[in-house]
């Protein structure tokens, strides 16, 4: 299995399409860098526009855990893509190729493969992660610098003292994984009905449009089915910059607002995880191959 | 002598389509099994079974007597194989290829040069270091080939191992398939739609149509030489007709075919009956010896053949 999961991995990392999600994110994360370094201070001005008439907002406002959290609302939406590219591509792309019946033709259950599969596709969403992690918040705080941080809300503002967030961005960062495997899980379930890799990209990032559209359409009928879809969960990370207040209305330091909101989130998505692959395993098991 | 394989009334249905029609063969240990049968005859699924790449819908296969779905991972520890066109990463090296598929075969751990050496025997040692992407169709045919030879399997499969290659190539697949044969004692399976290529290097065959088995039996048996069929063309048919019926050879006569006359002998009749024509001054336009077996097989294939020259 560990031999399996080796080469699976020495494979994604030999083919170059690998690295266009890692320059991609390179690119995005410092054109926004660029971007509010150049011209921040009139974005927050635009953004404090309501609260400065009656408050004195003082401080590195625009430091590298603000800048963070804009980069990740503005970035989680499109990292899927990124990671369907290559999850989609996992059976799918060794059958167009041919080499799944060679691969199969080894002393290696099925099984064993999908996991081995599995388990190299979440290392590498979980590498692209950590990647974002480094230039979104390291990066942000070595050129933004540190200070509290602001978080808008519509008609209220959280203000989390500047010690109380870098926990917080690492849960932000894990739970983003687990709604970023939960893509990988459904593009890799969906690359073994397919004998080429676009038809699963284009299926995968298709069910997270319409997913995301039931998600956000407030329409009494799709209520129910709401928060079941995988999409609605994905924005749970914003869970862990929603703090509980005190009788003077301050923020209290290490806590979250609605823990149990952020675990159901969490609980939805490791669900889906867990029963995409297990489907996975079931289907492929069955399959003829006869690319 | 136990078989290698045994295939015990095996079928596999695709929807409607039966690809495999209730098929039995043993192949025995040291065998070169030449798999024969026209484009869609089913070679190919049946192979794909014997590799559990296609899960049969009836029937059991038994491989080193083990049954093939129960003892799989034991089963293919033992067999190398080459399905179809020999597919490999062709963003990885030759060298990259046959070292990440060494790792998973089962084998013993192989260093660098000893996976050279694997190379050398298919002729890439000097290409190990490039990309697959660059190579030809006949290349790679031979690094898919040494792909499956990597962990010294008792048990080869090819599967149209020489599709695609050109003239030479051909000839260093056969000559490679009857060395790993004779000199290393493998058991080798190999499918082909040419009658010609297998009868070079097979010791025993099975023919099949439309999923069935047609013929099975040693190729000694079934190339016998008493069935060789000589097709005869003249400037006059029927007069050359009407003199071998009051010849001899009136016996070996064959119902005639299109504008030849077909007559059945042993092979070392044939210089005898040449003279014969001479003496008996039959003006011979073409004289084309043919075993029985191919001509039966041409029979088999050229129908469609027929078909799909005319569409062309």
């Amino acid at each position: 299995m560990w031999q399996l999961l080796q080469i699976e991995l020495f494979k994604i990392f030999k083919r170059p399409r690998t690295y266009i999600s890692f320059a991609a994110i390179a690119a995005l994360v410092g054109i926004i860098q660029f971007g509010l370094k150049l011209d921040g201070n009139m974005y927050i001005e635009f953004m404090l526009r309501d609260l400065s008439a009656s408050f004195s907002i003082e401080g590195n406002i625009l430091n590298g855990y603000l800048v963070c959290y804009i980069i990740l609302q503005l970035l989680l939406v499109h990292v899927p893509l990124l990671i369907t590219l290559i999850a989609a591509d996992l059976i799918s792309g060794e059958a167009n190729m041919g080499t799944l019946r060679l691969l199969l033709t080894k002393p290696v259950s099925r099984t064993e493969i999908i996991l081995a599969k599995f388990l190299a596709a979440s290392i590498y969403t979980i590498m692209l992660l950590m990647f974002m992690a480094i230039l979104a918040l390291f990066v942000s705080m070595a050129i933004f610098g540190t200070d509290d941080m602001l978080n808008l809300k519509s008609g209220y503002v959280v203000q989390l003292k500047s010690s109380d967030i870098f926990w917080r961005y690492v849960c932000a960062f894990g739970f983003a994984a687990l709604a970023m495997l939960t893509v990988a899980s459904l593009g890799f379930f969906l690359s073994i009905f397919a004998e080429n890799s676009i038809g699963p990209i284009v299926a995968t990032m298709s069910i997270i449009v319409v997913f995301t559209i039931l998600s956000t359409l407030d329409i009494p009928i799709f209520n129910k089915i709401k928060p079941y879809l995988f999409t609605t969960q994905m924005i749970g990370w914003k869970g862990f910059f929603d703090v509980k207040v005190n009788a003077e209305n301050e923020a209290i330091v290490g806590s979250i607002q609605n823990v149990g909101r952020v675990l159901q989130a969490a609980g939805i998505l490791v669900l889906h995880i867990v029963g995409l692959l297990v489907a996975s395993i079931v289907v492929f098991k069955k399959k003829d191959v006869l690319s | 002598m136990l078989p290698v394989i045994k295939v015990t009334n095996l079928s596999k249905h695709f929807k409607d389509i039966v690809a495999v029609d209730n098929l039995s063969f043993t192949v025995n240990p040291g065998d070169v099994y030449g798999f024969l049968g026209q484009n869609g005859a089913g070679k190919s699924t049946t192979i794909r079974m014997l590799l559990s790449l296609v899960k049969p819908t009836e029937g059991r296969i038994e491989i080193f007597e083990m049954d093939l779905f129960t003892h799989q991972k034991e089963i293919l520890r033992q067999a190398g194989a080459v399905i179809e066109k020999p597919d490999v990463y062709k963003y990885l090296t030759a060298l990259e290829n046959i070292q990440l598929f060494s790792k998973i075969s089962g084998g013993a751990k192989l260093t660098r040069s000893q996976l050279l050496d694997q190379l050398a025997v298919v002729g890439l040692q000097d290409r190990a270091s490039s990309k697959v992407k660059t190579f030809s169709q006949g290349m790679k045919q031979r690094l898919g080939i040494a792909i499956a030879l990597v962990h010294d399997p008792k048990l080869i499969i090819l599967d149209e191992p020489t599709n695609g290659l050109d003239p030479q190539g051909i000839a260093d697949v056969r000559n490679l398939i009857l060395r790993l044969s004779k000199e290393l004692g493998k058991t080798v399976v190999v499918s082909s739609h040419l009658l010609s290529e297998i009868q070079l290097i097979a010791n025993r065959l099975l023919i099949i149509n439309k999923g069935k088995k047609l013929v099975e039996g040693n190729a000694s048996e079934l190339f016998d030489p008493a069935e060789t069929l000589v097709e005869l063309e003249t400037l006059d048919n029927e007069k050359a007709i009407q003199q071998l019926q009051q010849s001899p050879w009136s016996s070996h006569l064959q119902p005639a075919r299109q504008n030849t006359i077909v007559l059945k002998m042993d092979k070392a009749d044939i210089p005898t009956f040449h003279l014969e024509l001479v003496q008996m001054q039959i003006p011979v336009l073409s004289f084309q010896p043919r075993h029985s077996l191919e001509d039966y097989f041409l029979q088999l294939t050229t129908s469609n053949e027929h078909v799909a020259a005319i569409a062309n």
